[in-house]
């Protein structure tokens, strides 16, 4: 019996060795390669950069709905305007990833507000450059249901999409706001290592703020005047309080670096392929005036030193591809060049054309045009004389409206996005130089403009399938249809 | 191995278990040594179909040069405006180009250069070009066994060695292994047991798969010139220039690099170790208890090295290290009991596990190299890319299951276990049972010439699984690249559960076994029903919402399903010839039936995605179904809105002014389950000689493929030349796609019969439709076939060491013998290319042609 009592003993010690249950899960289960926190300025970079990546690593898309950059093989189709979450999806998302960051941001340093004012505005008026990249993309958007997932914002799933009418104005105010604010003094902080828009110059990001006021007014100027002129006035008239982007040291560049990943994204694209050149039409245009643009722009022909682009959508590709133009050096071939935001040629290119509608901007059309002009011509690395010529030669101010926007179009090169609101605003080019893809898959005469907007992404079908259908009303071939509310055009489908 | 265990395996049974049982030393006592070995060799089987009328080039076709040809002879035409390596399209990697084998002379890749020009040399076809880039795989195994019983142990340990040599050129692979397991019995009431495994796995390279440089099927099947010759390529990838540098040959300068040049120098390379084993004491108190205390643990490291000397998008070279290593360490304490009461026997197990695993993962990558081919970190050029990741799991369990039997014919088995995971709050708690009763024991009467005996049983379990680590609340991450240094930050972008819930899947199950005919037919059937539920799932959102994801226990999944085996020994002879034929059938069907009811919004979840077509669980349909943009189609509301024309009809697919079909997004393309699958398995022996040939049949099951997705786009498919499309202008419905019918917009906006006639090329490269690559994955395959001798003991005897000897032939993928129509380019559906888990089914990319195996076998026992 006594053996039989050791035996139990034993079983009951081991049993007693059994560990302990759940004592130190907290800790197991806390990730050690994650941070709590992460300081703003890190995540500041982080969205800039995304953003260059995503706006800068468009060559045919933007590009040819701008008028500028056609195809050597692969035509294009235009099936790139099927929906997907790839490419213009990506871009959808970085406009509310990179508003979610900056938010929280905003939320996290929301109690020491004071100490990082610089910071604050800058995430601010990124935010706002983020809005205004996307609605000029795709009109109606989710945006005061938008970011509000989690529980306590609301809990909302399904933003439902306001209407440009509405989101556009508000914009515009949150600018004004942010540009009084930086007007009465700037903070104390450093905006850091993360500022690689920038680096901590406060001055830039308060012109950037007020550049991205006048170009929202002026986009607005046929749909909503008064707003319009009310903006550009102000800013115009307080130059102290409201100084803009107007040379080119100032200009909202984001410059890559010489280390991949993160090298120029033309660039990029040009380690392993060739397949773009520019419209016929542009570089005809280029030509017919003379404008030595073209040689920063364009690369002449290998095959016979001419400068010559190619049909849009030929039905085949060129016998000899060296008798066409690849992109100019400057714009391609660095890869420590540069995805523009904003070019301080465009500051005058708008006050010109404010001007033109009399406006009070305290210039005339033709000294703002001309300032314009030699604002393109320096940055395109061209000679004080070179624009002199021009500017004496077919690129003469003619008192018109469409010779600015002629002018606005060439200089707006590589910041495609922006060319192509331009031409949806203005008509300008023309659509014998803006012509659609001859190859879409739509048929050769199904549309007669470039797109009207960008498609919405898959995802919003997906998941969010009540608000996409009401979105899309009225919208054709995913793309045309409805025309973006600034966009005025008429006889246009 | 089926439900019932599942408490003595916890969470990791979620999905079935699959046991490794070692083999344990020979019952008989002494010494035996033995020996098997087979030596195997592969050819790939199976290469897609593809067309051999027309060349690399653009709009080099008969129609082409008719249309835009300007009274130019075919030949100056081909040269001039499709195709010349003299730089006309040189940079086209499809085959749009001139006729094959039509006498015309253009110049090549691999003609004559004669001052630096290409010289003219005949435009031919090279049917087998794809294949000739193979080569004869080959497997070699050996493996060496001891065994020893004794009065108090057990003992067995074996060597292994395999070695493989790929159906891609070099392509390598080795493993060595080394097993130990051995049994001491101390006393009578101690023993212990060891047991331990290593295997090394060493490859100096394997290919690439996907969709990447390294794999080259995307440059032989999809985006290729099919006037290629493979064996210029070959004798020509190592070519150096005068100053000693490579000169790249290849038969395109962009994209691609030479095929050969990938696999010699563009290498991934694979270190592996894994060692896993155990300890265990035993103690026995009373001769019905046993009491077990048990290490187990499994432990590998694995390395891969990626290595790029050059290639076109990335001359410099780079090279890419990661590092995984995962220990999973399990400590058991049982208690098994084994008692007969009457005509009662219990056997049941009390358990407590306790279970860590930590993985751990870093990586090394250089973008570019400042000397070629150096592959060390100190030879980076810019920023290196560094990643370093963990995981940490740990388990704690207690478990028991028991079994009753009663006069062997009723027996009743329970089981329950209770889990507390780091990765979640509850604990949670899964019973399961399974009751089963054999008639023909309990009635004897029932025995009888024709039923010889029956089973009925019933399972109903639960069984709970937990997640996995650091998914309880919002961290933020670091980029893996820093900008000029600078680090880049983000919040994570998942919305954090901090109260998951853990998973259950809930199955019962009834069957029935039966034999007739003194067991000579034989049926197995199994009726089950699970139900997935709580399963945690990251739910994609509108990306608008601060969140492009929620971790939510969603999904209610229903599952039906039934499966079959029949066999029948059909002859049955001692001394003659013997026949067992074996069918198997399964079924599954599975239905949505909700989806996260905290969110009603919700109708969708994402559970894979491939080149931007989603594979979706959507509410009320059955699980995994592709959607995307697809055909658009005449509608129901077309008709009620009287813009459907005279002659056109519902379903009829709309093509755009361009004659190009439209597209409509949103649509459901392809369900991805397969109907059933089956299987019949037939054994042959006679005497010392058997042999046997195993059947697999698959019925549905949709795929949408990238390799017809490109390869019509490319012109490679043998689609894209069929019927003599590209000699003349063609209308679909009539010349292509032929079972569909097609319409267009009349002036009036009605749709009406299509008159638009388009080029195949502009059909086939802008006017794609994912529709058009789903192919239905039906198949019918010889898998394996088998003949293997056994030489008599008689013979044997003569040679005193051997005393077993086996030969056999084994053959396996051998032959696919059907496939669905719909698989146009006659892929082999098993060959998927993306993944083996759930997220991959529907897909196949890029994949490469499996192999027809066939081998030698020889088994010796000394």
């Amino acid at each position: 019996m006594k053996k039989i009592m050791n035996r139990w003993a034993v079983i009951l010690l081991i049993t007693a060795l059994l560990p302990a249950c759940t004592g130190d899960f907290e800790e197991i289960n806390t990730d050690p390669d994650a941070l709590n926190e992460a300081p703003p300025t890190n995540v500041l970079g982080n969205i800039l950069r995304r953003t260059a990546e995503q706006m800068g690593g468009d060559i045919d898309g933007y590009g040819t709905y701008a008028g500028y950059i056609s195809k050597l093989q692969y035509m294009d189709d235009m099936g790139g305007v099927e929906p997907t979450n790839n490419t213009f999806g990506n871009r959808w998302y970085n406009c509310y990833f990179c508003n979610e960051q900056l938010r929280v941001i905003l939320v996290n340093t929301e109690e020491v507000a004071e100490g990082n004012k610089n910071i604050r505005w800058a995430c601010r008026i990124f935010q706002l450059y983020l809005w205004l990249l996307n609605i000029d993309q795709y009109g109606d958007m989710p945006y005061s249901e938008a970011m509000s997932g989690a529980e306590k914002l609301g809990g909302i799933y399904t933003p439902k999409y306001d209407s440009e009418k509405e989101i556009y104005p508000d914009l515009i105010a949150k600018l004004k706001a942010v540009s009084d604010e930086m007007a009465t003094g700037f903070g104390n902080d450093d905006i850091g290592e993360g500022d690689f828009l920038f680096h901590g110059d406060v001055k830039k990001w308060q012109r950037f703020c007020n550049s991205l006021r006048l170009r929202a007014a002026i986009r607005l100027s046929g749909v909503a005047t008064e707003l319009a002129k009310s903006h550009i006035e102000e800013i115009a008239g307080n130059p102290g309080k409201y100084p803009l982007i107007d040379n080119n040291d100032d200009n909202a560049y984001f410059w890559w670096t010489a280390s991949l990943p993160y090298v120029e994204r033309w660039y990029d694209n040009s380690r392993s392929r060739d397949d773009h050149t520019f419209y016929d039409t542009f570089i005809d245009h280029l030509k017919s005036l003379e404008d030595p643009r073209i040689q920063a722009i364009v690369k002449p022909a290998s095959g016979d030193g001419e400068y010559r682009g190619y049909e849009s959508g030929a039905n085949t590709t060129p016998a000899d591809r060296t008798l066409y133009s690849r992109i100019g050096s400057m714009y391609r071939d660095d890869p420590t060049g540069f995805t523009p935001f904003y070019k301080s040629c465009e500051t005058y290119y708008i006050l010109a054309e404010a001007a033109m509608l009399g406006w009070n901007v305290g210039m005339t059309a033709q000294e703002a045009y001309e300032k314009a002009v030699r604002l393109s011509m320096e940055d395109n690395g061209l000679t004080t004389e070179e624009a002199d010529a021009y500017l004496a030669g077919k690129g003469k101010w003619n008192n018109t409206k469409e010779r600015i926007w002629w002018d606005q179009w060439v200089a707006l090169f590589k910041e495609n996005w922006e060319g192509w609101s331009l031409y949806r605003r203005t008509g300008i080019p023309t659509s014998d130089v803006n012509y659609v893809s001859r190859l879409s898959r739509w048929g050769r005469d199904a549309h007669n403009s470039q797109p009207f907007r960008i498609q919405y992404p898959e995802n919003e079908r997906l998941y969010n399938p009540d608000n996409y259908k009401i979105a899309n009303q009225d919208i054709v071939d995913y793309v045309w249809g409805r025309q973006l509310w600034w966009d005025t055009r008429t006889g246009v489908n | 191995m089926k439900g019932g265990s599942a408490a003595l395996y916890g969470m990791r049974a979620g999905r079935g278990v699959i046991l490794i049982t070692t083999k344990k030393g020979k019952d008989a006592k002494g010494v035996t040594i033995s020996y098997d070995g087979n030596i195997t060799l592969s050819n790939i089987t199976n290469i897609p179909k593809m067309q051999n009328l027309y060349g690399q080039g653009n709009a080099g076709d008969e129609i082409h040069w008719k249309l835009y040809g300007e009274g130019m002879s075919y030949q100056e035409y081909a040269e001039k405006n499709a195709f010349n390596y003299n730089g006309v399209n040189t940079g086209y990697d499809e085959s749009w180009g001139p006729r094959l084998d039509a006498g015309l002379m253009i110049p090549q890749y691999n003609s004559p250069v004669k001052d630096g020009v290409y010289q003219a040399t005949p435009w031919i076809s090279n049917k087998n070009n794809v294949r000739d880039f193979f080569q004869t795989g080959s497997a070699m195994n050996h493996t060496l066994s001891v065994a020893s019983t004794s009065e108090r142990a057990t003992t067995r340990a074996s060597l292994s060695y395999r070695d493989e040599v790929g159906t891609v050129p070099n392509t390598d692979q080795k493993h060595y292994s080394g097993q130990f397991n051995t049994l001491m019995t101390l006393n009578k009431q101690l023993s212990f047991e060891m047991m331990a495994n290593y295997t090394h796995t060493q490859s100096d390279n394997l290919l690439g798969q996907g969709y990447g440089d390294n794999n080259p099927i995307n440059q032989l099947v999809a985006w290729t010139g099919r006037q290629i010759d493979m064996n210029a390529l070959k004798q020509n990838w190592d070519q150096k220039d005068l100053a000693g540098n490579y000169t790249h040959y290849n038969w395109i300068s962009y994209y691609h690099m030479n095929p050969y040049f990938i696999v010699n120098k563009n290498t991934n390379s694979l270190d592996r170790d894994r060692l896993f084993g155990k300890s265990s004491i035993y103690y026995q108190p009373f001769d019905f208890l046993k009491i077990e205390g048990r290490l187990g643990f499994d432990y590998y490291q694995h390395k891969t090295f990626e290595r790029v000397y050059f290639h076109w998008n990335n001359p410099e070279g780079e090279f890419d290290q990661r590092n995984t290593k995962n220990i999973d360490l399990n400590l058991d304490l049982l208690a098994s009991f084994n008692k007969t009461f009457g005509d009662f026997n219990v056997n049941a197990v009390v358990g407590a596990n306790y279970r860590d695993v930590n993985w751990e993962y870093n990586r090394m990558k250089a973008n570019q190299l400042t000397v070629p081919g150096i592959y060390t970190i100190s030879n980076k050029k810019g920023d290196a890319v560094t990643e370093m990741d963990h995981s940490h799991v740990r388990t704690n369990s207690v478990y028991g299951s028991a079994s009753i039997g009663w006069r062997s014919q009723l027996y009743l088995d329970v089981s329950a276990r209770n889990d507390w995971s780091s990765t979640i709050l509850d604990p949670f708690f899964y019973p399961g049972g399974s009751i089963s009763w054999i008639p023909t024991e309990s009635f004897a009467s029932l025995q009888n010439d024709v039923l010889s005996f029956l089973k009925l049983r019933f399972g109903l379990a639960q069984i709970g699984a937990a997640t996995s680590a650091y998914r309880n609340r919002a961290y933020y991450y670091v980029e893996s690249s820093s900008y000029d240094g600078v680090s880049q930050m983000y919040r994570s972008m998942t919305m954090p559960n901090a109260h998951l819930r853990p998973e259950k899947i809930v199955t019962w199950e009834p069957g029935i076994e039966i034999a007739f005919l003194k067991n000579r037919l034989h049926a197995d059937v199994t009726y089950y029903e699970k139900i997935s539920s709580d399963q945690i799932m990251s739910v994609p959102t509108s990306n608008t919402i601060g969140f492009t994801s929620l971790l939510l226990n969603a999904g209610k999944i229903e599952t039906k399903g039934i499966e079959l085996q029949l066999r029948g020994d059909i002859l049955q002879n001692k001394s003659g010839l013997n026949w067992t034929s074996t069918v198997n059938f399964a079924q599954s069907k599975s239905k949505i039936v909700e989806l996260a009811p905290d969110f009603p919004e919700l109708k969708a979840v994402q559970v894979g995605w491939t080149w931007g077509i989603p594979n979706q669980a959507l509410l009320g349909e059955e699980w995994g179904v592709l959607v995307t943009t697809g055909l658009d189609r005449v509608t129901q509301k077309d008709i009620d809105d009287g813009v459907v024309g005279s002659g056109a009809k519902l379903n009829d697919v709309k093509v755009a002014s361009s004659g190009l079909v439209r597209s409509k997004s949103g649509e459901i393309i392809a369900h991805v389950t397969p109907k059933f699958l089956g299987g019949w398995r037939n054994d042959f022996s006679y005497k010392s000689l058997s042999a046997g040939v195993f059947l697999d049949l698959r019925i549905g099951g949709e795929i949408w493929s990238q390799t017809m997705s490109h390869s019509y786009g490319a012109g490679s498919s043998i689609v894209t030349v069929e019927n003599g499309i590209r000699e003349r202008m063609i209308l679909p419905g009539r010349d292509i796609m032929t079972d569909e019918r097609f319409v267009m917009q009349d002036e009036s906006g009605k749709w009406v019969p299509n008159t638009i006639e388009v080029t195949a090329y502009d059909w086939f490269s802008h006017g794609g439709n994912n529709q058009m690559y789903v192919f239905d994955g039906s198949f019918l395959k010889l898998r394996e076939a088998y003949i293997s001798y056994a030489i008599p003991s008689s013979a044997l005897e003569k040679v005193k060491f051997i005393s077993k000897a086996n030969v056999s032939l084994i053959g396996s993928n051998l032959w696919l013998m059907w496939v669905h129509k719909s698989n146009t380019m006659h892929i082999d559906p098993e060959t998927g290319g993306v993944s083996s888990d759930t997220r991959g089914i529907g897909y196949e990319q890029s994949a490469v042609p499996n192999a027809r195996n066939i081998g030698i076998k020889l088994s010796l026992t000394f």
